[in-house]
């Protein structure tokens, strides 16, 4: 990350979204930085609100939803610093896909049913397009044919298709095929590989890999799946009821986890490779976003917890160079993974 | 055909895993296998006795003995009765249980049995009051009212937060172990069937067709099937050292042939990275068209490559050994 | 939260329960404005016509003096072309209107639901039977077969009425019903409910009509609606016999004896009128908080 230009930075940031029962703080202080041709990943489960921030970050909240406070400042290409917070909507929608732009789930109901997929290039075209001479007709045949071939795609059988006339990794594709339209410099997909087959999940991963590889540009992944976070990520948040509770290089977060959350995560999942694991769950289940506990919210489910967990949350400390992690006893769960962890890693690489 | 000539065989109290992508057919099997939906062809027998042919009794039993769990939390219970009324239901039916007194401590153990402690708390709750993985649990209990003594279970955990799995999956193995229940695993994920059914078997399904059948430990570390190896090659893993650097199974084409167009011979030879003219495109590869001890698969070039030719019919030899001919 | 001994018996006894939930409907109620105001508009109106008549005379006084006079104190809605009081009508005529419209909308409702359930979940011949028989009802026109029913038969009786206009209205719930047991049959607790061996009787009308309960309650005040209608209709048309005055017979009378050419009469045409269109108003309005009701996920609480 070091003499990396940040594209991204958010403080604090805290969003709530009210409802009939009360306020849902779906993100509680966030803060990152997202250097300029980095993978981000943040990994969370139900409740986590890894959506809410990946759904801020190009500012398409649904109605109950507000930023209570802090700040998500954009660099752009002429290193001009956006407040995204701030702006209004016509700037919005020129930053919206043209500077940064969102992929969400391949689902069918993504992408208007009724409309071919080459008008769907047009209309984000027209929607987030400048002002100044929009992409349109041969251009934008020719721009969109070149994204659609950056997913290997073919243009000429996807572009007059139907949505329900491709496949589901298909969708996914022409989904970030769209995101790719206007050259962002930020692209953030929203659970990826989720609902797909396998042999589907691999060749959306090894798109997103060569599009990371040959044409560097920042992205952030919001998922569940751990999995995908160690195909492609260089950085991974580990998120837990609405805050980032681990932050740190690939290598960091897999092999030398400091917060009992990522390690339970870790010992959650099982591998193909390597013999019968020792698997575990995590016990209890995730926070009410309503009715949070006090102190470190992960403490109801933690085999580490003490009394100063339960009164005061943790902030991030500095658990190693470029790793922070939420947790009065990382030293503990550290040294608790190495002991174990070290072993298990070298056992499951033997046998792979 | 959703389902095209499958046949196994689960002893009393083994596991075993369907695995395979969307489409496969493993859900539509593992409801015909439950009896709760018609074959078009082809038995399902219990014990030895077909069961469409059951005499009303001995239906009655099987239709205790074999019960099923589905994937979607919020569907498998009704939302209109709360958790007393629904595992009292088949109790009252088949009358389990007479007295009150009988109805609570069943209630209380079938509860405590899936993990949901104090039982009190959860006896007057209703669905929607409950997360994901407890309703997967009440599911499990509604299940274990009739004492069954095989469960298809599709999809139990594909909905359930990951750090909940295990525990799932632990509290089912451990009715195997206790209850001798048996398993049939329906899911899409390798690495959970290997972790569920380490000790039993793991069935490989494709475009309605078994493609290969053998012990979990066998099928994850030496597959056979083309098709099997492509799976374990794509699957990501959680360990960036060696997901990154695995060697992945680069497959011909991306394309899946639609259930109802499917080519002539074996059903994936399109996208095999294996394929042969002839030999894949001629005929449809028996279950066990390679037959090592317990473990089956359905592929000829496999077959050929581990000493068992004799086992490849004539027709797809000779075409075979034609087409090396033309392009020699 | 610990109750005594007494207050629990007392709380459990069947008495003890139907109240309980009489409170628990009536928060629930109240929780949709639309549908509390809703809903006391029909409680009073039902009240009023149902209890009301007890008090009051039968026979309402004919005065030749007050012919079509506006509202004073003494008579507040006027009086019609026999010098009778319209408010003393409209509260004395709304129970026949009310009673038929309740149990036509009950009749038809009954058929309705039972058919399309279990012509939805048994299927085959079963349902292609009911299907067909709802449509030869739908074929055939309504009016002019009341009409000729009503030459036929003799509409003397409310029960007679009501049964009538029953068995013509429950074509379109029913295919209705049938629907939504089409998909409801789908759902995975219902096939769980047939490995558990439950038995169809105990499917239908124990796992799949309750989840239609609230579909099924608001498709009922609708019918309510519906047959008021008709029996107003016909009442009007002539072809149910005027033996008693209720609202249809008001609006034929004022009809056939000319209020509407009247600017002093016009509170009594349009009191019956408006007693009807209030009635109907007050039901749909409730429908937003039944449907609320037969929800337990709002019963709840939760």
């Amino acid at each position: 990350m070091e003499g990396r230009d940040k594209v991204l930075s958010v403080r604090d940031l805290e969003i709530g979204y009210s409802t009939g029962r009360g306020l849902v703080r779906a993100v509680r202080g966030v803060s990152f930085d997202l250097g300029d041709e980095e993978s981000l990943a943040f990994i969370g489960e139900s409740g986590s609100g890894k959506t809410t921030l990946g759904l801020s970050l190009v500012r398409l909240l649904p109605q109950n939803a507000s930023i209570a406070r802090g700040e998500i400042v954009f660099r752009t290409a002429s290193k001009e610093a956006l407040d995204l917070t701030t702006l209004d909507d016509e700037d919005l929608r020129r930053f919206r896909w043209g500077e940064c732009a969102m992929v969400f789930q391949s689902a069918l109901n993504a992408l208007n049913p009724v409309m071919r997929i080459r008008d769907h290039f047009a209309d984000t075209a027209k929607d987030h397009g400048e002002t100044n001479g929009t992409l349109k007709g041969r251009a934008l045949t020719e721009r969109a044919t070149e994204c659609l071939q950056m997913v290997q795609l073919d243009p000429d059988r996807v572009l007059g298709s139907f949505p329900h006339e491709l496949s589901g990794g298909m969708r996914q594709r022409v989904m970030i095929a769209l995101g790719l339209l206007l050259n962002p410099r930020v692209l953030i997909l929203d659970e990826p590989t989720t609902a797909l087959d396998v042999l589907t999940q691999r060749a959306i991963i090894e798109v997103l890999r060569t599009l990371k590889d040959e044409h560097r540009f920042a992205m952030i992944f919001v998922s569940h799946d751990l999995s995908l976070a160690a195909e492609l990520a260089d950085r991974v948040a580990t998120t837990y009821a609405g805050r980032i509770v681990e932050l740190g290089e690939v290598e960091q977060i897999f092999y030398h986890p400091r917060h009992p959350y990522t390690v339970g995560l870790l010992d959650a999942v099982p591998t193909l490779a390597g013999g019968q694991q020792e698997l575990s769950s995590i016990p209890g289940s995730p926070p009410d976003l309503i009715d949070l506990p006090t102190g470190c919210k992960f403490h109801p489910r933690c085999p580490y917890a003490t009394d100063k967990c339960r009164e005061e949350d943790p902030p991030l400390i500095e658990v190693a160079p470029g790793q922070t992690a939420a947790c009065w006893h990382w030293e503990k769960v550290g040294a608790d993974w190495e002991a174990k962890g070290g072993e298990r890693h070298e056992r499951d690489a033997h046998q792979a | 055909m959703a389902v095209d000539d499958v046949s196994f065989t689960i002893e009393p109290g083994q596991t075993l895993c369907l695995v395979g992508e969307s489409g496969c057919g493993k859900s539509t099997t593992g409801r015909m296998t439950a009896g709760l939906l018609e074959p078009s062809q082809g038995r399902v027998l219990y014990g030895d006795k077909e069961v469409d042919a059951l005499p009303d009794e001995e239906k009655r039993r099987f239709r205790r003995a074999v019960q099923i769990i589905h994937q979607d939390p919020y569907a498998s219970l009704n939302p209109i009765r709360n958790v007393t009324q629904i595992l009292s239901a088949p109790l009252r039916r088949h009358r389990l249980a007479k007295r009150r007194s009988e109805f609570q401590s069943r209630l209380h153990e079938l509860l405590e049995t899936v993990g949901l402690t104090p039982p009190e708390e959860f006896l007057k709750k209703y669905p929607h009051q409950l997360s994901g993985g407890q309703r997967q649990r009440v599911s499990v209990a509604r299940a274990l009212t009739v004492n069954p003594e095989f469960i298809v279970a599709d999809e139990p955990v594909s909905m359930v937060d990951v750090s909940l799995r295990i525990e799932l999956l632990n509290m089912l193995l451990r009715l195997q172990k206790d209850l001798g229940v048996a398993f049939l695993f329906i899911t899409h994920d390798l690495a959970v069937a290997k972790h569920f059914s380490w000790g039993g078997r793991i069935g490989v399904m494709y475009l309605g067709r078994m493609v290969e059948l053998g012990p979990t430990q066998k099928v994850v570390r030496e597959p056979v099937h083309p098709y099997t190896r492509a799976l374990i090659s794509a699957l990501p893993e959680a360990d960036p050292e060696l997901t990154r650097n695995k060697e992945r199974l680069r497959l011909r084409s991306p394309d899946i042939p639609s259930l109802l167009n499917l080519p002539a011979g074996c059903p994936f030879h399109p996208r095999c990275p294996m394929y042969e003219e002839g030999l894949c495109d001629t005929d449809r590869p028996a279950e066990d068209a390679v037959a090592l001890e317990g473990h089956v698969a359905a592929c000829y070039v496999a077959a050929r490559e581990l000493g068992q030719e004799d086992r490849i019919p004539e027709s797809s030899r000779a075409a075979g050994a034609e087409a090396v001919r033309r392009t020699a | 939260m610990a109750a005594t001994t007494g207050e629990r018996r007392y709380r459990d006894s069947a008495v003890g329960r139907i109240l309980a939930w009489f409170a628990s409907t009536l928060k629930l109620m109240a929780r949709n404005r639309v549908g509390f105001a809703g809903f006391l508009v029909v409680s009073t109106i039902v009240l009023v016509t149902f209890i009301g008549p007890v008090f009051l005379p039968s026979e309402v006084p004919v005065n030749v003096e007050e012919i079509y006079e506006t509202p004073t104190l003494s008579h507040p809605l006027g009086t019609d072309s026999e010098g009778k009081d319209v408010l003393l009508q409209i509260i004395n005529g709304g129970r026949p209107i009310l009673t038929i419209g309740f149990l036509a909308a009950a009749i038809s409702t009954t058929i309705a639901v039972t058919l399309g359930s279990l012509g939805g979940f048994v299927g085959g011949r079963v349902d292609t039977g009911f299907t067909w028989l709802a449509d030869m009802v739908l074929t055939i026109p309504q009016l002019p077969l009341l009409a000729v029913l009503a030459g036929v038969l003799r509409l003397n009786s409310k029960i007679t009425v009501a049964a009538l206009i029953g068995v013509l209205f429950w074509p379109t719930l029913m295919r209705a019903t049938r629907a939504q047991v089409l998909s409801l049959k789908e759902r995975d607790y219902v096939e769980s409910a047939r490995a558990l061996g439950l038995g169809t009787p105990h499917i239908v009308f124990r796992e799949i009509a309750p989840n239609m309960a609230g579909y099924i309650a608001i498709n009922f005040t609708l019918a309510v609606t519906a047959s008021m209608y008709a029996v107003v209709g016909l009442t009007l048309l002539g072809l149910v016999p005027l033996s008693e005055d209720n609202w249809g017979v008001m609006i034929n009378l004022a009809w056939t004896r000319g209020a509407i050419f009247s600017k002093d009469s016009v509170f009594y045409i349009m009191s019956p009128i408006a007693a009807i269109a209030l009635f109907q108003l007050g039901l749909v309005a409730m429908n937003r908080s039944l449907s609320e009701i037969f929800d337990p996920r709002l019963r709840r609480g939760a």
